[in-house]
């Protein structure tokens, strides 16, 4: 299957200017990049064509929205390159207005895309100069940095270090289990960024180990209001010590995700399944959950499992407790 | 997963492998395919709502 990345971030934010780079990289060769923009002049496509292989422009509307039919086109035209080097990966780079949702659920709902193509991860771009007004004005905004897997930091040059400093943080507390870049990083780290899987982040588990150790779990559960607008987002951390049943999880999680989908912006974790000698990655967006992938191993002897979440308007001691009675294993 | 469903009044059953029989108390089936199907079914057959968060369902199972 074909891996895909989503770039998502706020309009001006800088994804084409982050996607030019990683194109231009050595080594980055046979990507389809598929670009969204909302007017009927394509600006971002003048700008791509040259450094992709394969590109294909869906103008006139918001994919997440409004010209999906076009978005599902684009996407099987790509396996039909006759003559040429096939596609290894494929970019979409949304509108800034775009729910990362919509797009997703295209992939999980649609027969054909879900046999060709596995969404690999969700990036977004976060303009460190106007982070605040777009993330505490927007919804859309703060929707793009709960979905992302990595966050890149655009624009830091503009910015003096303890900005993007105070930056980094404030998307740190909202999604603690994104992996921030800066984008003053070198072009090969900005495509390892953009084009390698979750899954394959080698320190996976340590980092969701860390967040318990960093006391997210205490603090994450007094609600946080983030944003100027009600319902309070909050992000918090369940931790389990023992291995538990994946049946008994699944009911749970797909029970909680059709009663709340629309209120869980973020669930992700790390999980020791009974019967299972490795770690088990779960990682959903509201009411999409995909594909659980196994690590190959645990680090050391530290298997607790670790269940990070966003939600908004959810009390997550709440949710803490309906996972002890669902799920956690009797003593 | 009937430990859960029942209190609803619903039972699942397996289905060759492939697929899940939803039977409510009163006789009323629904198959479905998918795990995430379950639910949709479940409140269908029962009449209400199934929230994980009700205070009542984690009583029931937590006692």
């Amino acid at each position: 299957m074909i891996p895909v990345t989503l770039v998502t971030g706020f309009l001006g934010s800088g994804k084409t200017t982050l996607l030019r780079r990683v194109l231009a990289s050595p080594g980055v060769r046979n990507v389809a990049l598929i670009v969204n923009e909302a007017a009927e002049l394509g600006i971002d496509q003048k700008l791509l064509a040259p450094f992709s292989d394969e590109m294909q422009l869906l103008r006139n509307g918001c994919v997440c929205c409004s010209v999906r039919e076009d978005f599902r086109n684009s996407l099987l035209a790509l396996l039909e390159r006759s003559g040429r080097p096939p596609i290894e990966h494929v970019v979409i780079e949304t509108t800034g207005l775009a729910d990362p949702v919509p797009i997703l659920d295209t992939f999980a709902s649609d027969p054909m895309l879900r046999f060709h193509f596995r969404i690999g991860s969700v990036v977004t771009v976060v303009d460190c100069v106007n982070a605040r007004a777009h993330m505490g004005g927007f919804r859309e905004s703060l929707n793009q940095v709960a979905a992302a897997d990595r966050i890149v930091l655009a624009k830091t040059d503009l910015s003096d270090a303890a900005t993007a400093a105070d930056v980094a943080a404030e998307i740190a507390r909202i999604n603690p289990v994104a992996e921030i870049f800066l984008a003053s990083v070198s072009d090969e780290a900005l495509a390892c960024a953009l084009l390698r899987s979750p899954a394959d982040a080698p320190d996976q588990v340590a980092r969701f180990l860390r967040l318990l150790d960093a006391g997210k779990t205490g603090e994450g559960l007094r609600a946080r209001p983030i944003g100027s607008e009600p319902p309070a987002f909050a992000s918090f951390c369940i931790a389990e010590e023992s291995a538990f049943d994946w049946s008994a999880f699944a009911v749970w999680l797909t029970m909680l995700l059709h009663a709340h989908g629309d209120k869980v912006l973020r669930v992700k974790g790390i999980l020791n399944m009974a019967g299972s000698d490795t770690p088990l990655l779960v990682n959903g967006v509201r009411h999409l959950i995909h594909r659980p992938e196994h690590l190959e191993r645990w680090p050391d002897s530290d298997r607790r499992s670790v269940l990070a979440f966003i939600v908004a308007g959810l009390d997550p001691a709440t949710i803490e407790r309906s996972f002890a009675a669902f799920v956690r294993p009797s003593p | 997963m009937n430990r859960i469903t029942r209190h609803y009044g619903v039972a699942v059953r397996d289905w060759e492998g492939t697929s899940w029989i939803v039977s409510h108390a009163t006789g009323a089936t629904l198959v479905i395919e998918r795990l995430g199907d379950l639910w949709p079914a479940v409140e269908h057959l029962a009449k209400r709502r199934c929230d994980p968060l009700d205070a009542g369902i984690v009583a029931a199972l937590g006692s």
